[in-house]
């Protein structure tokens, strides 16, 4: 009789402990789809990504510090989960853009942005995708994740510095591509 | 006060709040003054605010794959000794006696190796001695570059193991399949020796335990070993001592070509 209370005990616990995992991990779901939608090529695998992720997160959910920081503690099992299957593929690493800085532009390119000006959040998306994963990933983490340079270098596990230079090279890319972009665009009229 | 090249390089660290309190104020003062620096921030600004509107804004359906998550996480939650519990005493008897009697048939059967392991030595011995003869040399590829080739995609390594300072040189390569298995075979020739073989594929815990076992099949000498994400056999002629200062080599050249670069005791 004491066994079989203890193993209903068990299940209860173990109720419990799903019933929390759901409250404080899976809320974030959304937010990591949507993240690892852009840092991988495709739609199929950021689904597995963040299924794999979730699952390593309920093995070490013990471990977790209930009350503390779930969403970072998340993505930095996403990126480990990102980088072991880009190992495993064996990818070649991306090279940034050859853009160094705004010396290499014509310097009313620089300013050509306007940011009053409207472009769509597709077409920004779109531009967004074609930087590196690198830089595609510390971007989204500072920007729309609005992660600190700490949290993001601790989920990156890389020094600060090489998150802000990371961060700096992103931005810069990003704009120049957007540049170019409404450029092309006024060019043609469009 | 800051002036503009400073401020430049502190900008980003302004937008994203990551300056001290003094350093903001001088970074403040100096764009309240200065058209160009305020406009290059706006840039950016106005760049970041789109980015994540964008990104907040873009559709996604989730649905799917939560439901996905929750039938995993159930599953791996259910424990087997809920339904355990339940089951009559002599059914749960019966399944003690069907797990003892197949746990003395494994130990029985593969004696501490898997049984596909048992297998693999005696595969790549036969393999080993079929493509060591003359007649079969012609079978194998001795252009360094096409055998880099098949080293990078069979055996996940960005070079071909180099044996020379043992006087090991030329060696001929080939893909070969043993058990299902695809590997990157190379022969190492040795003047009046016989050759050597050596056995290259990704790591696959089914094909090669961990750590470094040592056989004796035929008038051979098998060793196997796992390193930075590689599974290795040789087959040699020479004892198992000579055979293991050879494994040695190929380890720490494994660990320094190996594609994944993932480091793994052998």
């Amino acid at each position: 009789m004491k066994g079989i209370r203890h193993q209903l005990e068990g299940m209860a616990d173990m109720d419990s402990k799903l019933e929390a995992f759901e409250r404080e991990a899976l809320i974030h779901l959304a937010t990591l789809l949507r993240a690892a939608g852009h840092m991988l090529p495709s739609r199929q695998e950021a689904e597995d990504v963040v299924q794999e992720t979730y699952l390593r997160a309920w093995k070490h959910f013990h471990s977790f510090e209930r009350g503390t920081h779930c969403r970072a503690w998340l993505f930095r099992i996403m990126i480990n989960v990102i980088n072991n299957e880009r190992n495993k593929q064996s990818r070649r690493p991306e090279t940034a853009l050859e853009v160094k800085d705004d010396s290499d532009l014509p310097q009313n390119l620089v300013f050509i942005f306007n940011p009053l000006e409207r472009i769509e959040g597709s077409e920004l998306l779109e531009t967004f995708d074609l930087l590196t994963a690198e830089h595609r990933t510390v971007l989204w983490l500072v920007v729309v994740e609005e992660f600190s340079y700490r949290e993001v270098a601790e989920i990156l596990r890389v020094p600060m510095g090489t998150i802000m230079s990371r961060l700096h090279r992103s931005r810069h890319e990003l704009r120049t591509l957007l540049s170019m972009k409404q450029k092309n665009q006024r060019a043609h009229g469009s | 006060m800051f002036n503009c090249a400073e401020v430049r390089e502190l900008l980003q660290l302004y937008l994203d709040n990551e300056l001290d309190g003094r350093a903001t104020l001088a970074t403040q003062k100096h764009l309240d003054s200065c058209r160009d620096c305020t406009r290059l921030l706006g840039t950016f600004m106005s760049q970041d605010q789109r980015l994540r509107q964008a990104a907040q804004a873009e559709p996604l359906e989730t649905a799917t794959v939560r439901r996905r998550i929750l039938e995993v996480l159930h599953h791996s939650s259910a424990p087997l000794k809920r339904r355990w519990v339940f089951l009559p005493l002599p059914l749960r008897l019966m399944g003690a006696l069907a797990s003892v009697i197949v746990a003395v048939f494994l130990l029985w059967r593969i004696g501490g190796l898997s049984w596909w392991g048992e297998n693999t030595y005696a595969a790549v011995t036969s393999d080993h001695a079929a493509h060591c003869a003359e007649t079969n040399v012609m079978d194998t590829i001795a252009d360094p570059n096409q055998l880099r080739q098949i080293a990078r995609v069979y055996g996940n390594l960005n070079a071909v193991p180099d044996l020379s300072s043992l006087g090991y040189a030329h060696p001929r390569g080939r893909l070969c399949t043993v058990k299902d298995l695809k590997f990157f075979h190379v022969v190492f020739y040795r003047s009046g020796e016989q050759p050597l073989s050596l056995f290259l594929r990704p790591h696959a815990a089914k094909v090669i335990s961990e750590g470094l076992i040592t056989r004796v099949q035929d008038k051979y000498t098998v060793l196997s070993f796992s390193r930075a994400g590689i599974d290795a056999l040789i087959v040699s002629p020479l004892d198992p001592q000579q055979t293991t200062a050879i494994a040695n080599a190929v380890a720490a050249q494994l660990e320094n070509h190996s594609v994944t670069g993932t480091k793994k005791n052998g």
